[in-house]
């Protein structure tokens, strides 16, 4: 029977309190709605509408919501690590033990990243791209589908390690010779290598179906100039996706290797290297942030012109600043681990590299403030979202250029200052981005528009909150607090400021809450909402053009394109195509 | 059959994160079998009619 089971044994199942906590409420949660499906019986159409469909819009609704799931419970791990930071100072030991909340942060990082980050790309991926490039479908639906479902068989190997066995202790980034299996030889890590490469190879996948969707399934008359920026954006992305997502499927494969054959790519001995690991991962992991904020740039370049009610300011410089970005993130990866000691010379060009990459990112943010411009503004909530990301994307895009001068990183490495320069970029750009998109796209995909107020209230409280938790690290770095930090002194005097941090965190939690209620508000009072003009903000591009929600066939006519921004062309004088517009 | 795909997927990585051995070649052979599968049909491509979208085009 043993044989059977392998290494599961029953005390699989025995936790600590506060992690028996964690796996009563994912176990009641999944029965819970379980629940809701029976009594509302929902299963057939669950089954016929959602689970076997190749449609991009549903595959979209579905990555959307795993992310939401998976936001909720990166913010439980993240409220959990601040409480214990405020409980843990001197003679007080914090609710948590040591290896605990070396999971929770591993957890975090794992599902913020690879769950809500990449569920956010390809949620609006799958959403917009054939929309707005006049498609009726992706290149293959089939792959679609089959990549979201490794993609969700990943996060549902995350939540089961709550429940059965434990997550790896290791951080996000797994870092050999602690992940090999001398050192942490329980399935943590294993958990963690299986859920990342499953997903991995998902978006993978989807990377190269949605470039060959871009290139080769656009409307006639689309040319690659005429491109909205979200497409090229997203087409800038994909290539990222298609050249870096191999390197961490065999960067997993060969630690995988390590732990089950006893191989030596990355041990301390045999000839194993384990720098060779932090060299690969990041080779991955660098571009993988900028596969995070790119789509986000794309949602703002669409967002502020339909705002503005103005064109867009510098497209082909927008282009361009995209490519540059795309190129220059590949050879700056070093910056990660610039105390790994490669060499002055070796230090110096990726560090120059790094700054290098902050002049196409500021040419984005000034075409968007030149957007803005004189242009008739309105303040509704993907705007808001866009200002926010504005003050918060600049403050943490700013200390990452301090931190690309290797002298200045070697003081602030692995402290709390690089958490708040990385949760400013991809906080204040990844997510901001996306929930502006989401809002904005939202009665595309569904007919009605978001609930206004509690949008705006949400805003507001992940502003602030944003704010009062990620500043303070700032600070606490420059004073020496470590990132990955369970118990400290208290003589150091950290406590305030972590305090802070953790009322910040708090306030974020309410924001989401806030969004919680919007979205149930919204569906209650859909009637109040309707869009039954298919074009409700006075969009530019062609995904405004047909119905909301769209036909499963997109647009029955497939419509011409003559210049750019087609749709707004269509509205003012474009009697030449009117019949193509609905 | 892209969901069966995932739950194959699902039970490869299950087994080889508990050592449960039997469960591997299992998770394998399923993604295989479905990929044979998808592989060997001969219409995979849907073409919706005409008569069908004009219909749905009227009705909103």
């Amino acid at each position: 029977m043993n044989e059977f089971f392998g290494r599961l044994t029953l005390d699989a199942l025995k936790h600590d309190p506060v992690q028996t906590g964690g796996a009563l409420s994912i176990v009641l949660g999944g029965l819970f709605i379980a629940f809701l499906l029976f009594y509302f019986r929902l299963w057939g159409t669950l089954w016929r509408d959602w689970l076997t469909t190749l449609d991009p819009k549903k595959i979209g609704v579905m990555y959307i919501t795993v992310l939401f799931v998976m936001l909720f419970k990166g913010v439980i791990d993240a409220l959990m690590m601040r409480a214990q930071q405020v409980f843990s100072v001197g003679d007080m030991h914090g609710y948590l033990s040591s290896d605990h909340y070396q999971q929770i942060f591993t957890a975090h990082g794992t599902t913020m990243i690879f769950f809500v980050g990449m569920a956010a790309v390809f949620g609006l991926m799958n959403l917009v791209i054939p929309l707005q490039i006049g498609a009726r479908d992706v290149a293959f639906p089939f792959l679609n589908a089959l990549s979201f479902w490794l993609f969700a068989m990943g996060g549902a190997l995350l939540m089961l390690s709550l429940v059965v066995g434990d997550f790896s202790p290791a951080g996000w980034s797994g870092y050999t010779p602690l992940t090999g299996i001398r050192y942490t030889p329980g399935v943590g890590v294993d958990y963690w290598i299986w859920s990342v490469q499953i997903a991995g190879v998902g978006s993978l996948f989807s990377g190269i179906n949605f470039l060959v969707t871009i290139l080769k399934m656009r409307a006639p008359g689309m040319t690659l100039m005429k491109m909205p920026i979200f497409i090229w954006s997203c087409l800038c992305t994909l290539i990222l996706i298609v050249f870096a997502f191999p390197v961490l499927t065999t960067t997993l494969g060969m630690l995988a290797l390590d732990r089950l054959m006893g191989m030596h790519f990355f041990t301390s001995d045999f000839g194993g290297n384990a720098m060779m690991y932090v060299n690969l991962f990041w080779a991955w992991g660098h571009p993988e942030v900028y596969i995070l904020v790119l789509p986000a740039f794309g949602v703002f370049s669409e967002i502020v012109p339909v705002f503005s009610q103005k064109k867009l300011f510098g497209y082909v410089s927008m282009v361009w600043a995209l490519i540059a970005i795309t190129f220059l993130s590949f050879i700056v990866w070093l910056h990660h681990f610039f105390t790994m000691g490669a060499g002055p010379n070796v230090n110096a060009f990726f560090g120059i590299m790094t700054m290098l990459i902050a002049v196409p990112t500021g040419v984005k943010v000034f075409n968007w403030l030149f957007t803005m411009f004189r242009g008739k503004v309105l303040f509704q909530t993907p705007m808001l979202w866009f200002l926010g990301f504005a003050v918060t994307f600049s403050i943490g895009g700013m200390a990452g250029v301090l931190m690309s001068i290797p002298v200045v990183d070697f003081q602030v490495h692995n402290s709390l200052f690089l958490i708040a320069h990385f949760h400013s970029v991809i906080i204040g750009g990844v997510l901001f981005g996306f929930f502006s998109g989401f809002t904005y796209w939202f009665p595309k995909v569904t007919g009605f528009k978001l609930d206004e107020k509690p949008g705006r209230y949400a805003f507001y409280f992940w502003f602030v909150g944003f704010l009062l938790a990620f500043l303070p690290l700032y600070a606490l770095g420059l004073m020496g607090a470590t990132r990955r930090l369970d118990h400290y002194d208290a003589s150091t005097g950290w406590l305030p400021l972590f305090t802070v941090a953790a009322v910040g965190a708090v306030l974020v939690g309410i924001g989401i809450g806030f969004q919680v209620l919007q979205i149930i508000k919204s569906i209650k009072e859909r009637n109040q909402h309707r869009d039954t003009t298919g074009d409700p903000w006075n969009g530019r591009t062609l995904e405004w053009s047909t119905t909301s929600p769209p036909p499963v066939y997109h647009f029955a006519v497939v419509p011409e394109v003559h210049s750019r921004d087609a749709f707004w062309a269509a509205k003012h004088g474009g009697a030449l195509y009117q019949k193509h517009v609905h | 059959m892209p969901f069966y795909m995932g739950i194959f997927g699902f039970l490869f990585c299950f087994g080889l994160i508990w050592y449960m051995f039997w469960l591997v070649p299992i998770g394998f052979i399923g993604l295989i079998a479905c990929q044979i599968s998808r592989l060997s049909e001969k219409e995979p491509e849907f073409t919706i009619p005409k008569a069908e979208v004009e219909q749905m085009e009227r009705h909103r």
